[in-house]
C-alpha cells in the first residue's frame, strides 16, 4: 500500500540530484537503462558505493537494484545522520559523494559527523579544499553556520587515494530565504596550493606563476601552501592549486587545476588562474559549480520570493531545474539583469519557496 | 711630501685598474655553456630566482640576475689579457612576490585554513600588528590596571574586615586580625587561616606551663564543639576537616614512602637511576649543558 507517489527516470546521468531530491521531497523514485547500451552495463562501483552511503545516512530507506544493475529504486526513509564512517571507492573523489551530502545534511535528525576515506583531490569534481573554502560558505548565506566544519584529516591523491576527511553539520528548522542580487567587486584572491608526496618546491612554484598573472589586479592576494608530511600525505604523488576570489558582497568565485603527469607546475597554475579570471568574467554572485546547491536551498526557504544574479546555466543546472519541477512542482523566473544591454549574459533568477522545514530533527 | 703622495696615490690607482682589466667582466662563455646544459638546471637550481613572465626572455628557463641579454656576444680567443672594457649592462627588475603580505598574513593563514566556517568568513579589516607588540601593549594595561584596583582595594575593602564596629573588638582583637589579614594577602598562610597564625606564634612565646594549657583548653573546646555538633545532627563523616583537632593530620599525605636509599627509586626487586642521579654520584656532567632541557624554572628571576 504505497501512498506515496513514484517518478521515473532513465540513464545514469543526473543520479545524484535525483537522488537526492528524492530523499528531500520523500517520494520513491526508479531510474531504469543506466548504461543498457553500454560495454559495461550497469551501474557503475562509485554508484553503488554512493547508494550504500545513503542508505547508511537514511533510516528506513529501501534500496532495490536489478540483476542487471541497469534500474534502481530508492524508497527514501528518514535522514537520521550522526557519527558516520564510509569508505569511498577509489574511481571517484571524497567529492563526488560529498556534494549530495551536503544538500541533505541540514535536515537530518542528528548533526552529521561524516568521516570519507578515499580520494580527496580529483580533476572531476570539487576538491576537499574547494568545498571547505566556497561550498560551505554557500552553506552560510541561508543561515547554516554554526558549527559547520571540514576538516581535512589526511590527503590522498589519485590513483591509491589515502586521504580522509571529517564533515560536521548543524541541523537547522528552515532555510532562510535568500535575496543576492548584488555581486560586488572583487576585494580579495586567496589560494591553496598543496603537493603530495613531490618536491615541496612545486607549490611555491605554482604560487609564483599564479602570482605573475594575478598581481597586476588587485594587492590582496595571498596563496598559502598546504603541508602535509608522511602519513597525512596519502600514497600518491600529486600537486594542485585552488582559487578562490571574494568579492565586496560575499560573493564567491572558484577555480581550480590538479596535476596530471607531464605538465609543470607552472602550467598548472596557469590554468587555474586563467579559469578563475574566466569565472569572475562570467560574474554573477554564485559561480557556475554551485548553482545546484543555492538553487536547491532557494527552492527549500520560506514562502517568500528569494532572488540570486547568476549568469547562464550550465547544462547541468538545467536538467536540475527540471527535475525540481517535478519533485517540488517549483517554477523558477529567470529573467535577464539588462535587457537593454545585450552584452551582459547575467540573469535574474526568483521563485517562491516552499516552506520545507525539517520535520526530523529531534527536539532534545 | 705631497706630491710623494700623489705619486703613490697613482700608482695605486694603476694598480687597481690593471686588476680589475683581467677579468672578463662580460663573461659571455660562461653564459654559452650555461644555456646549453639549462635542461638539468631548473631541477636544481634554487626556485626563489624564478622571477615569472615579468622577466621576459627568449627562453623560459630561470635566468640570473644580472643577466645582460642585450649585449651580443662577443668572441673571446682567450689570449688577450683584457677582451672588454665594457661594463655590463644592469638590468633590474621588480620581484614579483610581494614580501610584506608574507608578514603580516600569519593570523589571517590561521583563520583561512581553519576548519570552522566562522573563523574563515571573517573579514579582517585592520592592518594586523605584530604579535609581540599586542602582547606587550596587553600587558602594560593590565599592569596599569592592577595597580589601580588594587590601590582601591586595598584602601576600601581588604583590610577592613576588622574595622566593623557591630563585632565589638577590642584594641587587641583587632591588631590581631589586621596582622591576620596582612599575612593572607601576601601569601604566607592559606586565606581565612591568617590569625590563627598570628595567635599560634603568640601562643609559642609564653611559658611551657601557659602553653602545655592552652593547648589543653583549644582541644576540649574543640572537643566539645564536635559533640555539639552530632547532637545537634549537623555533623557528616566528610566534615571531619572542618572539626579537625591538630593540625597535624595535613601533613600525612606527604609521609615518605618506601625504603628511601638516598638515590632512586626502588620497585619490583630493582633500584630505577635516572641519569641525573647517576651523574651526582660520579660527579660527571654537572658543567656541560647543566640543563639539558629541564628546569625551565630558572629562567628570569
Amino acid at each position: 500500500m504505497e501512498s506515496r507517489s513514484l517518478v521515473n527516470f532513465s540513464g545514469h546521468q543526473y543520479l545524484r540530484q535525483r537522488l537526492v531530491l528524492s530523499i528531500l521531497t520523500g517520494k520513491n523514485v526508479r531510474i531504469d537503462k543506466i548504461r543498457s547500451q553500454d560495454k559495461d552495463p550497469g551501474l557503475r562501483d562509485y554508484e553503488v558505493s554512493l547508494l550504500r552511503l545513503l542508505e547508511k545516512v537514511t533510516n528506513g530507506s529501501v534500496i532495490e537494484i536489478s540483476v542487471t544493475g541497469t534500474a534502481v529504486l530508492l524508497k527514501p526513509g528518514v535522514v537520521s545522520g550522526g557519527p558516520i564512517i564510509h569508505d569511498c571507492p577509489l574511481s571517484r573523489s571524497i567529492g563526488y559523494f560529498l556534494e549530495p551530502l551536503i544538500m541533505i545534511a541540514p535536515f537530518s535528525k542528528k548533526p552529521f559527523q561524516l568521516t570519507l576515506r578515499g580520494i580527496t583531490t580529483d580533476e572531476n569534481d570539487l576538491s576537499v579544499d574547494l568545498i571547505r573554502t566556497v561550498t560551505l560558505p554557500h552553506l552560510q548565506l541561508f543561515g547554516i553556520s554554526d558549527g559547520l566544519e571540514l576538516r581535512i584529516k589526511r590527503r590522498g591523491a589519485p590513483p591509491e587515494g589515502g586521504g580522509e576527511v571529517q564533515f560536521l553539520c548543524p541541523i537547522v528548522k528552515e532555510v532562510k530565504t535568500l535575496n543576492f542580487v548584488d555581486p560586488g567587486k572583487i576585494k580579495r584572491i586567496r589560494g591553496i596550493a598543496h603537493a603530495v608526496r613531490v618536491n615541496p618546491q612545486f607549490s611555491n612554484r605554482m604560487i609564483d606563476a599564479s602570482r605573475s598573472v594575478l598581481n597586476r589586479f588587485i594587492p590582496d592576494i595571498y596563496l598559502y601552501s598546504d603541508v602535509y608530511k608522511g602519513d597525512e600525505s596519502g600514497k600518491s604523488p600529486g600537486y594542485a592549486l585552488s582559487l578562490l576570489a571574494e568579492s565586496t558582497t560575499s560573493a564567491i568565485h572558484c577555480s581550480e587545476a590538479v596535476s596530471t603527469p607531464g605538465e609543470t607546475p607552472e602550467d598548472i597554475a596557469l590554468l587555474a588562474t586563467r579559469a578563475l579570471l574566466s569565472e569572475i568574467r562570467h560574474g554573477g554572485c554564485v559561480d557556475r559549480k554551485h548553482q545546484s546547491l543555492v538553487l536547491l536551498m532557494m527552492v527549500l526557504g520560506s514562502e517568500d520570493i528569494g532572488q540570486c544574479r547568476m549568469e547562464e546555466p550550465s547544462v547541468r543546472t538545467i536538467q536540475f531545474l527540471r527535475d525540481i519541477k517535478i519533485f517540488f512542482g517549483s517554477v523558477f523566473n529567470i529573467t535577464p539583469i539588462d535587457p537593454t544591454d545585450s552584452s551582459n549574459t547575467e540573469l535574474l533568477y526568483s521563485c517562491l519557496g516552499t516552506g520545507y522545514v525539517n520535520v526530523n530533527r529531534s527536539l532534545a | 711630501m705631497e706630491d710623494e703622495g700623489a705619486r703613490l696615490l697613482d700608482l695605486l690607482q694603476a694598480h687597481g685598474q690593471q686588476f680589475l682589466n683581467s677579468f672578463d667582466l662580460s663573461q659571455p662563455p660562461r653564459k654559452k655553456q650555461r644555456l646549453e646544459d639549462s635542461p638539468e638546471e631548473p631541477e636544481n637550481k634554487d626556485f626563489e630566482e624564478w622571477r615569472g613572465f615579468s622577466n621576459a626572455t627568449v627562453s623560459t628557463y630561470p635566468s640570473e640576475e644580472n643577466n645582460d641579454d642585450d649585449t651580443p656576444y662577443e668572441y673571446d680567443d682567450g689570449f688577450t689579457a683584457s677582451s672588454s672594457t665594457k661594463m655590463p649592462d644592469v638590468v633590474v627588475f621588480s620581484d614579483s612576490r610581494q614580501r610584506p603580505s608574507e608578514q603580516f598574513s600569519k593570523a589571517q593563514k590561521k583563520a583561512f585554513m581553519a576548519t570552522k566556517l566562522t573563523s574563515i568568513t571573517e573579514t579582517d579589516g585592520a592592518p594586523h600588528r605584530d604579535e609581540d607588540d599586542t602582547q606587550n601593549d596587553h600587558e602594560d594595561t593590565s599592569n596599569a590596571q592592577n595597580d589601580a584596583l588594587l590601590h582601591r582595594l586595598v584602601h576600601t575593602k581588604l583590610l577592613s574586615g576588622s574595622l566593623n564596629p557591630a563585632l565589638n573588638l577590642t584594641h587587641a582583637q583587632r591588631d590581631k586580625a589586621l596582622s591576620g589579614r596582612v599575612l593572607e594577602l601576601a601569601g604566607k598562610t592559606k586565606l581565612g587561616k591568617g590569625e590563627v597564625a598570628i595567635r599560634a606564634a603568640e601562643r609559642n612565646k609564653a611559658s611551657k606551663r601557659v602553653r602545655e594549657g592552652l593547648l589543653r583548653k583549644k582541644d576540649e573546646r574543640e572537643k566539645q564543639q564536635l559533640e555539639e555538633a552530632k547532637n545537634l545532627g549537623n555533623y557528616h563523616p566528610t566534615l571531619k576537616k572542618l572539626f579537625d583537632t591538630s593540625s597535624g593530620s595535613s601533613d600525612r599525605q606527604r609521609r615518605v614512602r618506601g625504603l628511601g636509599m638516598g638515590v632512586g627509586r626502588f620497585s619490583g626487586g630493582t633500584l630505577k637511576l635516572s641519569k641525573q642521579e647517576i651523574n651526582s654520584v660520579t660527579g660527571r656532567g654537572v658543567h656541560g649543558a647543566a640543563r639539558h632541557g629541564h628546569n625551565t624554572s630558572r629562567g628570569r628571576r
